[in-house]
């Protein structure tokens, strides 16, 4: 079980959540006193209670669809493996619930915040969240079972009609919905904790895993879940192609994209710098940040260097420059590394003006990384051994004036390997294990 | 394309730690001239395939399309090879793979053709499709596309059947034949000599990595089937 487990989850991954978890935590007070300053800055008294509640309502539908997506992604990469590997439903259910712990903890987390506006202590937040939480998780993995996707798309559907024709007759109207929401019913089930609300949702959460129980072992869960499997497309498909066929370095910002460590780095530097431009800090703290910022997102160009590696057959198949290659990639990389920095600094420019130094000062800085980063990365292209040194390169960058030499000679070199490249001889590289 | 174009091979032996891979092959193939390579497993058709790509490099001998060695980056681009291992990034879409190729191989031409070839080979709902999402007979049809466009002076397809539906196999014959009439030369490796039979002007018989038989189809009407089994069986 311990090593099933740690097949499944990613090291990095898991250290970045924690990272990011502790990170939350030390800025509770400051979240929630944000999040409640909006509220009270925007609506009265009687209102912040009532749209308090509709977030927490918000907030437990994405997490059960998230949860859900999760769930069915589990089942289809996951699933049949575990069953070779002779784990019990049980077993898979808490292989499942141990690799998104994450979200129960972030649903706890945010249901806490809800309810301490509710004026709710925090131990009873956490107690009556901790039990909000089990019971998203038995409802998520439910809904996977009990309804297959086309069942669902059409329930949707029906339930998305009746409401337009009740909004259209007048028959919900939003004071009746404030009323529903500000009942006293609502109140005591939702967002309180006495006896009566936490003993209902302790039978909610046993009917439930009884039910999952009877779907298991009557039905059969894996033929339920895999009915409603079919091909998976990228949405924005058609528009990345558009862009692709005109811009080609626009490629590996696409693709790392899908790199889930790389977006939650994203969302993480982007929420750093955030409170950084928020506080009364200098620009030259703020460029700091930023340039400390693109360092580690240019950890990522060898995730982007490895899609290369895969793609050598299709470049040796071809006469394509070295110059286009280098600038595709500079280009590339320049959107990889500072995409998030330039729009939070560009609104900074936008709110203060005499900012604006800043602005090319950092374009300058971080065209210059993806430069000298990438034409090092290329200079003996498809070699392995330039996919280890990247701490080396990023070392090599901070020794003023020779930062010139080096990028000159790398790009000298990298020139000349290009145009004799030998593909018998890199092929037997083994660069498979990094697809 | 000039029809006066050839694929001349001249003596190449390719050695594998003294071993030998291919052994003195020789042959001049015409522009519009459709050739079958067939063999057993190991005689060493995807090897000389391979070298003809320029991907091998040939311990004896040269390999010339249009007096241009293969193995020189400028003629890649006039090279559209199928290789056999199916050897895709699978979290590219199918778009962006054949994107990546008309761009990297040919300035962004023929980028019209994409869409076409899409729906030839029934892969257009596919393709904004991860690759590993697609099945193996998929694959091989986006490999076939992907050596077909642009129309190459020189089409190598390492047994492009495998896996591939019944409708794919009719749509290549069809494409094959248009780019044959077009002046490309064609090379085939594949274990179908229905198939073979069907589309090939000329069939090249491998053995221990040299060439035993060199018959053309077109001047006189052969059994592949006996052939095969007068060289390989008895």
């Amino acid at each position: 079980m311990k090593a099933i487990y740690s097949a499944l989850i990613n090291p990095k991954w898991e250290i970045c959540k924690g990272m990011f978890f502790v990170f939350l935590l030390c800025l509770y007070h400051r979240i929630y006193n944000l999040l409640y300053n909006i509220l009270d800055g925007k609506f009265d008294d009687s209102d912040i209670f009532y749209v308090d509640r509709i977030l927490f309502i918000v907030l437990i539908c994405v997490m059960l669809v998230y949860l859900r997506a999760k769930f069915l992604k589990f089942v289809r990469k996951d699933w049949d493996s575990l069953i070779l590997l002779g784990c019990s439903y049980f077993q898979r259910f808490l292989l499942f619930f141990l690799t998104n712990y994450y979200v129960l903890i972030l649903l706890i987390y945010l249901g806490t915040m809800i309810f301490k506006i509710q004026k709710l202590t925090v131990g009873l937040s956490i107690s009556v969240n901790v039990l909000n939480a089990i019971l998203i998780f038995f409802l998520s993995v439910l809904s996977c079972v009990i309804f297959h996707a086309k069942l669902l798309k059409h329930s949707v559907c029906v339930l998305a009609g009746a409401m337009g024709i009740m909004v259209g007759t007048k028959k919900i109207s939003f004071h009746n919905v404030y009323l529903i929401i500000m009942s006293d019913k609502v109140s005591q089930l939702l967002f309180s904790a006495n006896i009566l609300s936490v003993l209902i949702k302790i039978i909610l959460c046993i009917c439930l895993l009884f039910v999952l129980i009877y779907k298991c072992k009557n039905s059969g869960i894996d033929v339920s879940i895999t009915e409603s499997h079919s091909v998976k497309t990228n949405v924005t498909g058609d528009f990345t192609h558009w862009l692709s066929k005109n811009y080609l370095y626009f490629k590996n910002y696409f693709w790392i994209y899908r790199n889930t460590d790389f977006i939650l780095w994203k969302i993480f530097s982007t929420i750093i710098l955030v409170f950084i431009c928020c506080t009364e800090l200098g620009s030259f703290v703020i460029f700091l940040i930023a340039y400390g910022i693109c360092l580690i997102s240019s950890l990522y160009f060898a995730d982007s260097y490895n899609l290369e590696r895969r793609l050598f057959l299709h470049y040796y198949m071809s006469d394509y420059p070295y110059k286009k290659i280098l600038s595709d990639f500079t280009k590339g990389g320049f959107f990889i590394l500072g995409d998030n920095i330039l729009i939070i600094l560009l609104i900074r420019c936008i709110v203060e003006p005499r900012n604006i130094i800043i602005l090319p000062l950092i374009i300058i800085t971080i065209f210059f990384i993806s430069i000298f980063v990438n034409s090092h990365l290329f200079a003996k292209y498809p070699l392995k051994q330039y996919y280890v040194n990247i701490c080396l390169i990023l070392l090599k960058l901070h020794v003023p004036v020779f930062h010139f030499y080096f990028l000159y000679k790398c790009i000298r070199n990298g020139e000349r390997n290009w145009e004799n490249m030998d593909y018998e001889h890199d092929r037997s590289i083994d660069y498979r294990q990094y697809n | 394309m000039n029809m006066t174009d050839q694929l001349i091979i001249d003596n190449i032996t390719k050695l594998y730690d003294n071993k030998y891979g291919i052994k003195s092959v020789s042959a001049t193939i015409n522009s519009g001239e459709v050739t079958a390579i067939i063999g057993p497993n190991g005689v060493g058709k995807t090897t000389l395939v391979k070298c003809i790509a320029g991907l091998l490099q040939v311990s004896e001998g040269t390999i010339l399309l249009s007096d241009i060695s293969t193995s020189s980056r400028s003629c890649k681009p006039q090279i559209g090879y199928m290789q056999n291992e199916l050897d895709f990034y699978n979290k590219m879409t199918v778009y962006e793979i054949m994107d990546f190729i008309c761009k990297v191989k040919y300035a962004g031409k023929f980028c019209e053709e994409i869409d076409l070839y899409l729906k030839k080979y029934n892969l257009y709902e596919y393709r904004n499709s991860y690759i590993s999402e697609l099945s193996m007979g998929m694959k091989r049809k986006l490999s076939i596309i992907i050596s077909l466009i642009g129309t190459p002076k020189l089409i190598l397809l390492d047994e492009p059947t495998n896996g591939v539906d019944t409708y794919g196999i009719l749509q290549l014959k069809a494409d094959l034949a248009k780019c044959s009439q077009k002046g490309s030369i064609i090379i085939i490796t594949s274990h179908v000599l229905d198939f073979l039979e069907k589309i090939c002007s000329r069939c090249i018989f491998l053995k221990n990595g040299m060439i035993i038989q060199d018959i053309r189809l077109a001047d006189n009407k052969v059994d592949l089937e006996n052939v095969y089994e007068s060289i390989y069986i008895t």
